[in-house]
């Protein structure tokens, strides 16, 4: 049940979003699914928008364009206006003093589940580990500006505790605050790491290299992408093999795109089962100096 | 003479009349006598010591387009191993019956999932519009290595999307 052949990327995505296994530890990170039937509910509502894609598709095109960590909130946002466990009550809720904004709090809903209210904050995150050891800054953004360990503190320290400001207390009482985390962790190609300290050991994750290495990826498959924002959120489906670049010219258009922007690029590797691709594998190519100088 | 038998007819009229509503308590109709067949159905099942436990999940969507009724139930069935043991897909879900009060719906499943070695769906869809936020008992009958069998999931509310 964990894979649903649908045709809309948007919705393929929405899928991931809700099924990928959370990327932190935390007790208060939330569980999408209450139960496996809820997990078999959503996979029909997916299915019946799937069956109708217009609808899905004017609602993002009417968004426009969004950075990815915004479009990933709206996937969210989509799906939990369909789902009949949550009652979506306020999204990206601002909270003022005086008039100055002081902070937002991504989602409050209801779980009508559990018939609690709770405060969700949600983040789509990419770290690369850059030293085997287990303290959360050695998870380093692709920019090299972010890093587990200060989003971990933006989470838990500044974050979570908004749902206990005196606005938000008065106007939905007895909220619980939940970490709605997902994403990719990349490690080392072919050598040591381990598990930095709250993330979850069932967490989504991937290898990350340099581009001088790159050649050695080249009999781990056939089907290549390289993924630009936001197609980093995983889940894509292609029917079709012309959708792919062989290793050769992923080396050779990688290459050129490192050349051209010195950022680093996620990539994917795809499996053929009957007759779907799907992402087997995630790297991260980054320039040769990278971390000491990089673009994003 | 007439008015005695005027009396014996009226008797005997009302005496019927009594031994026919007496029969009526007495013999429930079949839809009663299999609403309760069903409800005595188990929510747990051993067989061959794999247990098999029943979960659901039931819906119905008033989100424009849909119109102001909204639409027909949806129900999803999950017959899973407890302890995840692989039962080899072969579980056949057959069909569902959704029980409110002395209301019966029931349906062979639309559709089926059998892709988890420990775990099989099915989606029934166009049920009947009930609730929403009402509670129904819902039955799954399956068969299994050629026997058929039903589990119970009793208090299953019908959520609902605005």
């Amino acid at each position: 049940m964990n894979f649903i052949a649908l045709k809309n990327l948007h919705l393929q995505r929405i899928w991931w979003a809700i099924t990928s296994p959370s990327l932190l530890a935390h007790p208060q990170q939330t569980q999408y699914f209450h139960s496996p039937a809820h997990l078999a509910a959503l996979a029909e509502i997916l299915r019946q928008e799937d069956q109708n894609p217009a609808l899905v598709n004017a609602h993002f095109e009417n968004l426009g364009h969004l950075p990815m960590g915004r479009y990933f909130e709206q996937l969210l946002f989509f799906i939990l206006q369909r789902d009949p466990h949550y009652e979506v009550l306020a999204e990206n809720r601002q909270l003022f003093e005086g008039k100055i904004t002081i902070g937002e709090l991504d989602l409050i809903l209801r779980n009508n589940h559990s018939g609690k209210l709770e405060h969700w904050e949600i983040a789509l995150k990419f770290y690369l580990q850059v030293k085997n050891n287990p303290a959360p800054q050695h998870m380093l953004g692709p920019s090299t500006q972010d890093n587990l360990e200060k989003k971990l503190l933006k989470l838990i320290g500044a974050q979570l505790p908004l749902s206990q400001k005196d606005e938000i207390r008065q106007e939905f009482p007895q909220l619980e605050a939940k970490l709605f985390v997902k994403g990719i962790f990349f490690y080392p190609w072919q050598k040591p790491f381990c598990i930095s300290a709250g993330v979850s050991p069932t967490h989504l994750s991937g290898e990350w290299l340099k581009l001088s290495a790159l050649s050695k990826l080249q009999t781990t498959g056939d089907y290549w992408r390289i993924k630009n924002k936001p197609a980093w959120i995983g889940g894509e489906i292609y029917t079709k093999p012309e959708a792919f670049l062989s290793f050769k010219e992923l080396m050779r258009d990688c290459t050129k795109l490192m050349q051209e922007t010195e950022r680093p690029q996620l990539i994917a590797l795809y499996t053929k089962s009957e007759a779907l691709y799907t992402e087997e594998k995630y790297f991260v190519i980054v320039g040769d100096g990278w971390p000491k100088s990089n673009k994003v | 003479m007439q008015r005695i038998k005027n009396y014996l007819f009226l008797g005997l009229l009302i005496s019927t009349l009594f031994a026919c509503e007496k029969k009526d308590e007495a013999q429930p109709s079949i839809q009663e006598n299999q609403i309760s067949a069903l409800l005595a159905s188990p929510e747990m099942l051993n067989v061959n010591n794999y247990l098999f436990v029943i979960d659901s999940d039931i819906w119905r969507d008033f989100m424009p387009p849909a119109d102001s009724s909204g639409r027909a139930l949806i129900a999803t069935v999950v017959i899973s191993e407890r302890n995840h043991r692989t039962f080899n897909n072969s579980i056949q879900l057959e069909k569902v019956y959704l029980i409110n009060k002395n209301e019966l719906w029931s349906k062979s499943f639309d559709s089926t999932d059998s892709s988890s070695p420990y775990q099989v769906s099915g989606i029934a869809r166009n049920g009947p519009k009930w609730g929403p936020n009402i509670k129904v008992d819902l039955v799954c009958e399956f068969s299994y290595q050629g026997e058929r069998y039903r589990l119970l999931a009793t208090d299953q509310e019908i959520y609902a999307t605005y």
